[in-house]
């Protein structure tokens, strides 16, 4: 069966083009098509990951020739490992629940069939990217995955705010693909090869310099930072949600934002090469965790504050992998798909019973939707990190990797996000469900989800509870995502285990932090101990930063878009002015006026020689034809005259001779 | 020059030039004459230029016998013939065009 | 005395013959051709040619003139005494014919005629001789041509047949 892998990419692919253009002649419009080939993908992957999970560092690679030129050929490859197993797994489940659940929450949209088209698009594509072997090969998902997250986010595009934010997440993800695509140039350039294996291989023959191994990860981080929404690329993400709900339950939380995390795990022989690439990874990740949490605490719309979450949470996995953990990062990745596509789902629950997503209006609901409620608080759970869910194991592994690894003031910064983190995330789950109900018509209306919405809803929140218990304990995600350690990470990993620490003291450590969040925010919202507005107004400048994202949004526009925009239209302006009008209407302009001459100097001078001629011709004509008189005596004159010339040529007349005929008088 | 012209005897160039003067007019009755009539005694005088010119040279040049004025006979001969049918055409074309103008006698004209 | 009479009688027939090609009447104009041709005949007999003097005053006042003053008479020549003879080109062929003349003059002044001169005689009986004998030839020839033109007038001068 891992022979036969390449299925699993193919599926999809078929099956979003068969819905596309056949769709309309299925009952369910092509929906039961895609969800039954997203169930045989499921089935495969678990297959594979059933196979790889038994024999830890196991890999198997397949490739297929697609063009060569020279020496150097590019493969389509199915690259099957831990790593790549584990996520075909996450990929295929997501997109599996995701598709069940789209069969209520889009049942009354016009483009339903459209949709499951995009997601089975969509999912080829992660998938794609998840089994390269080769640089191309996952460039080439990464460039179709933002091409299906532009059409997802863009689904209703009628309206004007889902289609710019269509166009800002694709144009902010090129600025991130640039850097990606540079790092690909260079690597071909300096080491003549594409392919995972053999370019690790050439790096740790030293082939190039460490600066230069720093210099390409970076530029492969900046492609992660775009993908992944990282500070200053995040921008994206919140604007993101305009799409369906599904949407950015599968693509901005568990699989296409995760790409860059994955990137990052793939190449991290590189920046293994080059410590300071990993520090810069770190720094990022650790201050885009903290800058987004800071903004869920102000975000009144409910998918903004998972969008800022997600940020956050990615910023977390960014930071594990910057201090060497790569296998805390790929933990973090696997619970959170998990317990973020359940509160996604749950938030489309609840904005589907209401028709509303602004939480102010909301409350109390949890009367009125109690397999949400439930499912939701399970989620809640999760994310702050609480034993036994998953999110407390993942969480965990990278405090400690960051203490570990001497990077004291990022550890800080993680403690205190996982304290905003809890926060912020109650402060939702409690102004949605527990508080009293602030809208009453909302609340009447409002009523439970159908089960295809349910049903997801309960399978990811018993994965929530259960999976950080089966990486931990059962299939140990260490042994899993075991790859040869190069030289460096063996010596790193050497200095993470001679720790000064208690092993009980990170979790402890954020277990209270946790645990402090959520109390706070039951002491703003259910029991108003404090109050929100009035230290919103107490720090009215900081609230006013925080509401408006630190202003990043308005740097763009100020300082990138704005600039653009003016150099567009004058290059607009010089198009036409000097293009259009001066060059091309005025080389016409000028021909114009040089055929004129022409025209001119044909019809007056060439012409008119001709004519001339004609015209002599007419006037010899005329003269000599007035030697035809008619007139016979006429006719004898000239006789008669060229009889005399004939006599005076033939007597050679002189004037002499005529003198000596009156000699005689 | 030769001597022959001798004191005050009539010699050939005597002749000679007043034939010449005689055939000169008949030329120019010929060129200028309107009337048709007018022509043909032109041209009968041209005749006699020339037949004075042969009887001349007869006599002062061709002593022997006398072929110039045989010849000028059959000049006279011809003349008349030819003076009879060209005023036999002339009396024809007066009947049908009226006139005897040769300016007016121009049907073949284009 | 020879050149005496040779200038008078020249004179004479320049001055009939230019009457001739002048005169508005053409009656006048046949006159003063028969005129010239009687001078022309005393030329001959000046010459020592006196059966061609004969011919001459026979045939030519005798017959041509007479025909040329049946035609005058037969058309209007006559009447046309009023207008011009004498056609637009006259200027030009006046110069010609003076030159032609000059011309002439000039090629027998550098010519020397040398030849033998004949004796007077009467000359009748020679020239039968001789139209009979050396000339036989162009002598019946001519009486075809004059057959041909006494058919030919005939011809043009009947009358057409409606």
């Amino acid at each position: 069966m891992i022979d036969h892998a390449y299925w699993i990419v193919l599926m999809p692919i078929l099956a979003s083009f068969i819905i596309f253009f056949f769709g309309r002649f299925f009952p369910m419009k092509g929906a039961e098509l895609g969800i039954a080939s997203m169930g045989y993908c499921l089935i495969h992957s678990l297959y594979i990951f059933g196979t790889v999970a038994g024999e830890p560092g196991f890999t198997s690679e397949l490739s297929i020739t697609w063009f060569r030129f020279g020496i150097f050929e590019t493969q389509w490859g199915f690259l099957i490992d831990g790593l790549s197993a584990l996520m075909l797994v996450v990929v295929t489940l997501v997109s599996l629940l995701v598709h069940i659940y789209s069969l209520s929450y889009m049942k009354d949209d016009p483009r339903f069939k459209r949709f499951y088209a995009y997601l089975s698009f969509f999912t080829f594509a992660m998938l794609i990217l998840v089994v390269a072997n080769n640089f191309l090969q996952i460039f080439i998902g990464w460039e179709l995955v933002g091409l299906a997250s532009y059409l997802l986010i863009g689904f209703w595009f009628e309206k004007t705010s889902a289609a710019n934010a269509g166009k800002k997440a694709f144009i902010t993800t090129k600025v991130g693909d640039l850097g990606f695509f540079i790092a690909l140039m260079m690597i071909f350039s300096l080491l003549g090869t594409l392919n995972f294996d053999q370019v690790a291989a050439r790096v740790s023959e030293n082939l190039i310099s460490p600066t230069v191994a720093g210099i390409i990860a970076l530029l492969l981080f900046w492609g992660a930072v775009g993908k992944s929404a990282q500070v200053p690329l995040h921008v994206w993400l919140p604007d993101a949600m305009e799409g369906p709900t599904p949407v950015s339950a599968l693509i901005h939380a568990a699989t296409m934002v995760a790409a860059g995390v994955y990137l990052v795990a793939r190449t991290y022989f590189l920046f293994e090469h080059a410590p300071f690439a990993l520090e810069a990874v770190a720094w990022t990740g650790g201050i885009t965790a903290l800058l987004a949490a800071t903004m869920a605490l102000v975000a009144t719309d409910f998918k903004r504050v998972l969008a800022f979450s997600t940020v956050s949470q990615l910023g977390y996995m960014m930071l594990a992998m910057g201090v060497g953990d790569k296998v805390a990062g790929m933990f973090h990745l696997t619970t959170h798909a998990f317990f973020k596509a359940l509160l996604f789902l749950a938030a489309g629950s609840v904005i589907h019973a209401t028709h509303e997503n602004d939480i102010r209006k909301m409350g109390g609901l949890s009367r009125k939707m109690v397999w949400t409620f439930i499912t939701f608080a399970v989620a809640l759970w999760a994310i702050s990190g609480l034993w036994p869910m998953a999110g407390f194991y993942s969480k965990d592994l990278i405090l400690e990797a960051t203490l570990n690894s001497h990077h004291y003031v990022l550890f800080g910064i993680g403690v205190f996000v996982a304290f905003l983190t809890a926060f912020y995330m109650t402060r939702l789950f409690l102004l949605v469900f527990v508080t009293d109900p602030r809208n009453p018509e909302i609340y009447n209306h409002a009523h439970e989800s159908p089960p295809s919405m349910v049903l997801p809803l309960m399978v990811l929140a018993v994965l929530a509870v259960f999976s950080g218990l089966v990486f931990e304990y059962v299939i140990p995600i260490h042994k899993l995502l075991e790859l040869p350690m190069s030289a460096e990470s063996a010596a790193m990993a050497e200095e993470a285990v001679h720790h000064v620490w208690p092993v009980w003291a990170v979790p402890a450590l954020s277990t209270v932090v946790a645990a402090g969040g959520i109390l706070l925010a039951f002491l703003f919202y259910v029991k108003p101990v404090f109050s929100p507005q009035r230290l919103a107004e107490k720090f009215r400048p900081v609230h006013t930063l925080l509401v408006e994202k630190y202003g990043f949004d308005e740097f763009y526009l100020a300082f990138l878009v704005k600039p653009l925009d003016m150099l567009s239209v004058g290059l607009a302006k010089l198009d036409y002015r000097v293009l259009d009008q001066l060059g091309v209407d005025g080389t016409a302009w000028l021909t114009e006026r040089f055929s004129r001459m022409n025209a001119w100097f044909d019809r007056v001078i060439v012409d008119g020689l001709v004519d001339f001629w004609g015209a002599l011709t007419q006037a010899g004509g005329s003269i000599a034809r007035l030697v035809q008189t008619g007139w016979v005596q006429n006719y004898l004159l000239f006789f008669v005259l060229g009889f005399a010339a004939l006599m005076a040529a033939q007597l050679r007349l002189t004037v002499t001779d005529i003198l000596m005929l009156f000699k005689g008088f | 020059m030769a001597e022959t012209v001798t004191t005050c005897a009539v010699g050939l160039q005597h002749y000679l030039a007043l034939g010449s003067i005689l055939f000169a007019i008949g030329i120019f009755g010929v060129l200028t004459r309107r009337n048709i009539i007018g022509i043909l005694m032109s041209v009968e005088l041209m005749f006699n230029a020339a037949n004075i010119n042969l009887v001349a040279f007869n006599r002062f040049v061709h002593g022997g016998d006398l072929w110039g004025q045989g010849f000028a006979i059959f000049v006279i001969t011809l003349a008349a013939a030819e003076a009879v049918v060209g005023l036999a055409l002339v009396l024809a074309i007066y009947r049908t065009m009226k006139t005897t103008y040769v300016e007016k006698m121009n049907l073949l004209k284009g | 005395m020879e050149l005496g009479i040779f200038y008078l009688v020249s004179a004479l027939l320049i001055g009939s013959s230019v009457m001739v090609v002048t005169k508005r009447g053409l009656f006048s104009a046949a006159l003063f051709l028969a005129m010239a041709l009687s001078l022309v005949g005393v030329l001959f007999a000046m010459l020592g040619a006196d059966f061609l003097f004969a011919v001459q005053i026979l045939l030519y006042v005798g017959g041509v003139i007479v025909i040329i003053a049946f035609a005058v008479m037969l058309s209007n020549a006559e009447q046309l005494k009023a207008e011009p003879q004498t056609n637009r080109q006259w200027a030009p062929a006046l110069a010609l014919c003076l030159s032609l003349v000059l011309m002439v003059m000039v090629g027998v002044n550098r010519h020397s005629f040398d030849g033998v001169l004949a004796e007077l005689a009467p000359t009748t009986k020679s020239i039968g001789i001789l139209l009979l004998g050396g000339q036989i030839l162009p002598f019946e020839v001519v009486s075809l041509v004059l057959l041909a033109s006494l058919v030919g007038a005939v011809l043009f001068s009947r009358k057409e047949k409606n």
